[in-house]
């Protein structure tokens, strides 16, 4: 029910997106673009050439956040990580810098699997130290997550100006954004989706288990190592397909998973193909006001995504509060 | 017979050594309960049994077999775990998490069979918990909570249920109701129950045998008056006891500070 309310606000969401722009459409001339091939080209190339590869790659990106974000969240059994705060999209960000600075070529399989495995190192790291600090599960996760992001975009940057020629174009594109966007952009993120996709959704029931904590998981039979890495593994695997071609947007990953629990339930087989469709619908409602608010001036989504995040982020801590 | 059997077991962390030499042999449908002091080993006992730490020394079997050669999915089959407390991270609802119980047996992956949602149905109604099945178990009292705990261990069908203090954060209308409720299962489905246990009069009406520990040591065991006597209870809780029967004919233990002055 829920599921099919949301399909049908994510097919209508990239019917009017496609529709906005410079040249703006009816939903009717958008449709027969889409689908009439007698059409005159200049239609069917602004939608074809221009716009479906990008609102597809935005589409897809808002679900790859959201699976990240649900993934994260089971992970460290925390409503407020998503790739953002646990570092993931700052350790993917840093592995394309440099899967760039080694290829010089964007985009490319090899950016993917660098930011895959940048993404990967950092959780990693801060899932170990918020593991030992001292400062409880929530607090430890949030400063490990700060401490990695800040480090890892201070490298990041410390890069960019020492290699500026190569990585000319690349400062805007890790603010986050969509403007560059392509078919083979999105052949790029569809290589690597599906695969987090998938493997997220096997962890389900797993994610159920740890939702009880690692004892009780481990005496319902859990291998918990296993789990924990093949749930790292599939999150930073969708971290990665986003950031390798549209850059640090935050917030998506964190806000998806949230509000289909509120609409589902927890339970972990509702939660993953909900929140997808829920972080396709927002990213590119985002994307959309990113690409038209300013027109024809560009502005990089990831503000818009951390301006409805942002609040909605301290409303979750001040509710937390409240809970414990 | 015995079900469950501790071999100069020897448990702690990084070498410190929590509990020392333990030896038991648990028989199959009985209930036992772990008494002693805060820091005595009750909890790390129970972990033990359970298979979620291996001992520094010695051995656990279960039913023959040493717990460690059994592989994690089996062990979560035949051993039911309730903890003292635990925090669900999600509002997942009761019938959610009861069903976690399954897993052991149908694994992470594949769907509940019609079996399964039986015995989940039926931990369900065993604990009373048949109207709140779809409630959210944030939403719980500290009982209900409890109960959904134990249900959750009841579908994992196991042959030895162990309880780290199931009624010590709880109202003493549930505390009864979560006691009374062990002791129907070992009668009536035969399994074995290790309880760790705070409340001394608890622990008398309730339990067939007990196991009694200070700083990680067993001092004795055996069946209540041989275990709580004012001698042991003197050496172990500093207090002056006396066991009696209360006005129903349940074992009982009171308890006060300082010595016996007038006697």
């Amino acid at each position: 029910m829920v599921a099919g309310i949301l399909t049908i606000a994510l097919l209508a969401a990239i019917i009017v997106s496609l529709g906005l722009g410079a040249v703006s459409l009816t939903v009717r001339e958008t449709i027969s673009a889409l689908f009439d091939h007698a059409l005159k080209t200049a239609h069917r190339s602004i939608i074809w050439d221009f716009r479906l590869p990008r609102i597809l790659l935005v589409a897809l990106c808002g679900a790859a956040l959201a699976i990240a974000g649900t993934g994260f969240q089971g992970l460290f059994r925390n409503p407020l990580a998503d790739p953002y705060v646990v570092g993931a999209s700052g350790g993917a960000a840093l592995g394309a810098t440099l899967a760039i600075i080694f290829r010089f070529t964007r985009p490319s399989v090899p950016i993917g699997i660098g930011a895959f495995i940048g993404s990967m190192l950092a959780v990693l790291v801060v899932f170990t130290i918020s593991e030992f600090s001292n400062f409880g599960s929530i607090a430890g996760l949030l400063l490990a997550g700060s401490a990695m992001s800040a480090m890892l975009t201070a490298i990041n940057s410390l890069l960019l100006l020492m290699n500026d020629q190569v990585l000319h174009g690349v400062y805007a594109w890790l603010l986050g954004s969509f403007a560059n966007a392509s078919w083979g952009q999105l052949r790029q993120a569809a290589f690597l989706a599906p695969p987090a996709i998938l493997m997220i959704w096997l962890m389900a029931r797993s994610m159920d288990a740890l939702a009880a904590g690692e004892e009780t998981a481990q005496s319902l039979g859990l291998n918990l190592r296993r789990a924990r890495l093949l749930i790292v593994i599939g999150s930073s695997l969708a971290t990665a397909a986003a950031v390798s071609v549209s850059g640090t947007v935050g917030f998506v990953g964190l806000i998806a998973p949230h509000l289909a629990r509120s609409l589902v339930g927890a339970n972990h087989k509702n939660v993953i193909p909900i929140s997808m469709l829920m972080g396709a619908v927002l990213l590119l409602a985002a994307d959309d006001l990113a690409r038209t608010i300013m027109a024809p001036v560009e502005m990089p989504v990831g503000i818009f995504t951390a301006l409805l995040g942002g609040p909605f982020f301290i409303y979750l801590m001040k509710r937390g509060e409240r809970g414990s | 017979m015995m079900i469950l059997q501790a071999q100069d077991l020897t448990l702690g962390y990084k070498h410190k050594a929590v509990v020392e030499g333990f030896n038991a042999s648990i028989r199959k449908g009985s209930v036992i309960g772990l008494i002693g002091p805060n820091g005595s080993g009750k909890t790390t006992l129970l972990r033990a049994f359970s298979g979620l730490i291996r001992p520094l020394r010695g051995k656990v079997m279960l039913d023959g077999q040493p717990l460690t050669a059994i592989s994690a999915r089996r062990r979560a089959q035949l051993i039911g775990w309730v903890p003292q407390r635990e925090k669900i991270a999600w509002p997942l609802t009761v019938r959610e998490v009861v069903s976690l119980g399954r897993a052991p047996y149908r694994g992470w992956l594949l769907p509940l069979t019609e079996n399964d949602q039986e015995v989940i149905e039926q931990a369900l109604s065993f604990t009373d918990l048949k109207e709140l099945t779809d409630r959210s178990v944030e939403e719980l009292s500290g009982g209900e909570f409890q109960r959904v705990l134990v249900a959750r261990a009841l579908a994992q069908e196991p042959r030895v249920l162990l309880l780290d203090e199931p009624s010590a954060n709880l109202d003493i209308h549930y505390q009864i109701q979560v006691m009374d409720l062990v002791r129907e299962l070992v009668a009536q489905r035969g399994i074995t129950a290790i309880i760790a246990i705070h409340d001394l009069s608890v622990a008398a009406r309730y339990c067939d045998t007990l196991i009694l520990m200070h700083h990680g040591k067993k001092i004795c065991s055996g069946v209540p008056q041989e275990v709580l006597t004012p001698e042991h209870m003197r050496k172990v809780f500093r207090v002056e006891t006396r066991l009696y029967k209360d006005p129903w004919e349940h074992l009982a233990v009171s308890a006060r500070n300082g010595l016996d002055k007038n006697e």
